[in-house]
């Protein structure tokens, strides 16, 4: 039996209250669920990462090189030289705790070390303790701490506990990226074999075939004929794919995920059911097959490296410009490193939509257009026709994905979109939709099913706000523009605010959509009735 | 038998009842808990306000089981995720035994029992929703690998067969 009494049973283990956040150590196995398995070696061999090896967090040894601290130390020297933003951001926190409670991981878990600014500092006492005179000589006393076997442990924890989604970056009075930060503890971590397979095998497959599932450049046309034959028998739609057509006007690229897992598979045949109305010539690519970039999650050498096929492909296929799908990080890739990377090319011209005429200014450079911009300007002058009744068994909220919000800046388009294809929209509460959207907490590499525990906990605050809308205006369906989201929202409806459903928006578009010479449609896309059950048993 | 605690006990007990639980967490944790009022930006805060006061009727006044199910579901659903044991979950509602001994006027051993028991029960409904929840957790786990990629993939490999006239080899 134990002694405790009620007000001791209540005290959570988490960290306990009188212990200092500078103490670091993880309990890996009682924390089963909120940490990711390690990168699997042939992944890592493959790509030449550092340290291939059979390993466990749990593991008392982790197997690392025996320099490991003196690697670091060099690769942490050698990033500050590198990228002044680093040590701007190593310097400069006052700790201030403007961002503290602005992370979901931290609203969800309680955590305090989910607190962006402790996260942050996790980094930055190593910093204080390498490279800064007072942290040289007075060591814990200016907030310094030599980089310990258990202070890497808590590195791997914590720093696979951000989704990188910037929401703390969008409240700091200095413009400290926390996500950067985490980015560059992964780099770091990545040079002693420090990794989570979520990543690795995503970018080990995207270097051998293109797309993060390894998928091959027949199955991938295979699957797409598949998922088209599927609408044709459906609803009687014909659309005709279109896959490696030289000299097409526009190259089309998309998430995998949306040509191979449900619920994306509907946005994906939303996309073609529209440029088949349109005429568009456009083409996709079975070797450019992903728009997502899980480099983002492990150096910007992998970045680089991934992105590049866009580019190639574009110049192989000979199209003037690019159109991107709903994805989302790949959204953050394209706009803030693809054009400095890999770019600017010279063989692409500036987009023009050749339906409307209207030049996309603001891809001048880049020459890629998000697929929302492009159908939000065909609506705009009037160059498609949209029941939106077809989407009345639906109360539509929309879920702003965090890298086309705060790395695009893309609020309005989407929502302009849904406005005109559904009849029936709400938004969630201010403070967490826009620039303030909560995080699916599954980005970044952690939409994982053995992170389910962390993906919960870490959406409970996009959750709440779902549940707010649901039960205030009775929505059942949350629209989105990025593919991990469709795959991790789902899961955290289910627990938050059971009832309601997710998509993509094009998956509302299609369903809107009047096409050339149809039959009535009685149907959607998911192959389900158009009018709510309940409507129909009272109108039959 | 009802038992009798004043608007003004009950008010004290939420108050304090509220305070002990969020000062279960770390402190900084717990600074945030209390200060921060907005529902969206502190869901855990919020489940804590708005459900506590609903609770404690229950367990004086008795009435609708259902009600108080669901406002334990919103404290436990969040507890059941956080890092704690079972115990430590569902602990909250036994420490308003403290509450009560520390707070009521009528403190007679007859007040003291009655009330202690209504705890106990609201114990209970709070297991029950914290091993649903935990349930829950887990069929999410299992249906997400079937959902994610499995559910297209069957489709397409009994298209590929149909299209081969025999099972597919890839
Ligand atoms: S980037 Fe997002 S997940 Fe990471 S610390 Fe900031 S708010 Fe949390
Ligand atoms: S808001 Fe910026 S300056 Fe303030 S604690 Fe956070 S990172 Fe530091």
């Amino acid at each position: 039996m134990s002694e405790k009494s009620p007000q001791e049973l209540i005290q959570i283990d988490l960290n306990p209250p009188r212990k200092k956040w500078m103490d670091p150590s993880v309990d890996f196995e009682s924390r089963r669920g909120t940490w990711s398995y390690p990168g699997g070696v042939k992944s890592i061999e493959y790509m030449g990462f550092a340290n291939p090896r059979e390993w466990s967090p749990t593991d008392e040894d982790w197997k690392l090189p025996e320099n490991w601290q003196q690697i670091i130390h060099d690769g942490f020297k050698e990033r500050l030289g590198k990228y002044r933003s680093l040590r701007v951001f190593m310097e400069t926190c006052v700790r201030c705790g403007a961002c503290a409670d602005k992370c979901h991981f931290f609203i969800g878990s309680g955590d305090p070390k989910n607190m962006p600014v402790l996260r942050s500092e996790l980094l930055r006492s190593i910093y204080r303790n390498d490279f800064t005179l007072a942290g040289k000589i007075l060591g814990a006393f200016a907030g310094g701490r030599k980089l310990t076997l258990d202070v890497l442990k808590e590195w791997f924890y914590y720093f696979f506990q951000c989704t990188e989604c910037r929401r703390c970056s969008v409240y700091c009075p200095y413009g400290i990226d926390t996500a950067e930060v985490t980015m560059m503890a992964r780099e770091l971590m990545m040079l002693v074999g420090v990794n989570i397979n979520w990543i690795c095998e995503p970018v080990a497959n995207c270097h051998r075939t293109g797309n993060h599932l390894g998928i091959q450049p027949h199955t991938f046309k295979d699957n797409i004929e598949f998922l088209c034959e599927e609408l044709e028998d459906d609803l009687g739609i014909t659309v005709n794919p279109v896959i490696n057509k030289k000299g097409a006007e526009v190259l089309f690229i998309i998430p995998s995920a949306d040509y191979f897992a449900d619920p994306g598979t509907y946005t994906f045949i939303g996309y073609l059911m529209l440029f088949q109305q349109i005429g568009l010539d456009y083409t996709m690519s079975a070797y450019a097959s992903e728009g997502g970039n899980f480099g983002l999650f492990t150096s910007h050498d992998t970045i680089k490296k991934l992105n590049y096929k866009i580019y190639h492909e574009a110049k192989r296929l000979g199209v003037k410009w690019i159109i991107g799908g709903e994805c989302g990080h790949m959204w953050r890739v394209m706009h803030q490193y693809m054009d400095t990377m890999n770019g600017p090319t010279d063989f692409l011209e500036v987009p023009r939509s050749p339906i409307t005429g209207t030049v996309f200014e603001n891809a001048r450079s880049t020459k890629m257009v998000h697929i929302c911009e492009f159908t939000a300007d065909l609506i705009r002058n009037k160059k498609i026709k949209l029941d939106p009744s077809r989407n009345d068994k639906y109360r539509v909220t929309f879920h702003d994905s965090c890298n086309p919000s705060r790395a695009l800046g893309l609020f309005e388009e989407p929502r302009y979109i849904l406005k005109n294809v559904c009849n029936n929209f709400f938004e969630m509460p201010e403070n967490t939709i826009r620039e303030h959207t909560f995080c699916c907490a599954g980005g970044a590499g952690l939409g994982n099913d053995e992170n389910m525990e962390m993906r919960l906990r870490g959406g409970l605050p996009r959750g709440n706000a779902l549940k707010h809308v649901r039960d205030a205006h009775d929505v059942n369906l949350m629209s989105c523009i990025c593919a991990i989201d469709r795959a991790t929202l789902p899961p955290l409806a289910e627990y938050w605010a059971p009832g309601v459903e997710i998509s993509g928006v094009h998956e509302l578009v299609a369903n809107a959509l009047v096409m050339d010479g149809e039959t009535e449609r009685t149907k959607n896309l998911r192959g389900e009735s158009l009018k709510a059950e309940t409507e129909e048993t009272t109108d039959v | 038998m009802s038992l009798n605690l004043s608007r003004d006990e009950r008010t004290k007990m939420v108050a304090r009842w509220f305070d002990l639980i969020v000062d279960g967490y770390p402190a900084e944790t717990a600074r945030f808990l209390r200060e921060q009022s907005d529902p969206f930006a502190n869901p855990v805060g919020a489940g804590l306000r708005e459900e506590l006061a609903p609770i404690l009727d229950w367990i004086v006044d008795g009435g609708d089981g259902a009600a108080v199910e669901s406002a334990l579901d919103r404290i436990v659903r969040i507890r059941a995720l956080q890092d704690m044991s079972p115990s430590q979950a569902v602990s909250f509602v036994l420490i308003l035994k403290d509450v009560h001994e520390e707070i009521a006027a009528d403190t007679t051993a007859g007040a003291k029992g009655k009330f202690d028991s209504r705890v106990d029960g609201a114990l209970l409904i709070a297991f029950d929703v914290f091993s649903r929840c935990r349930q829950q957790v887990y069929d999410i786990r299992v249906k997400e690998v079937r959902n994610r990629s499995l559910k297209v993939m069957e489709r397409l490999n009994s298209w590929r067969e149909e299209r081969a006239g025999g099972p597919s080899t890839t």
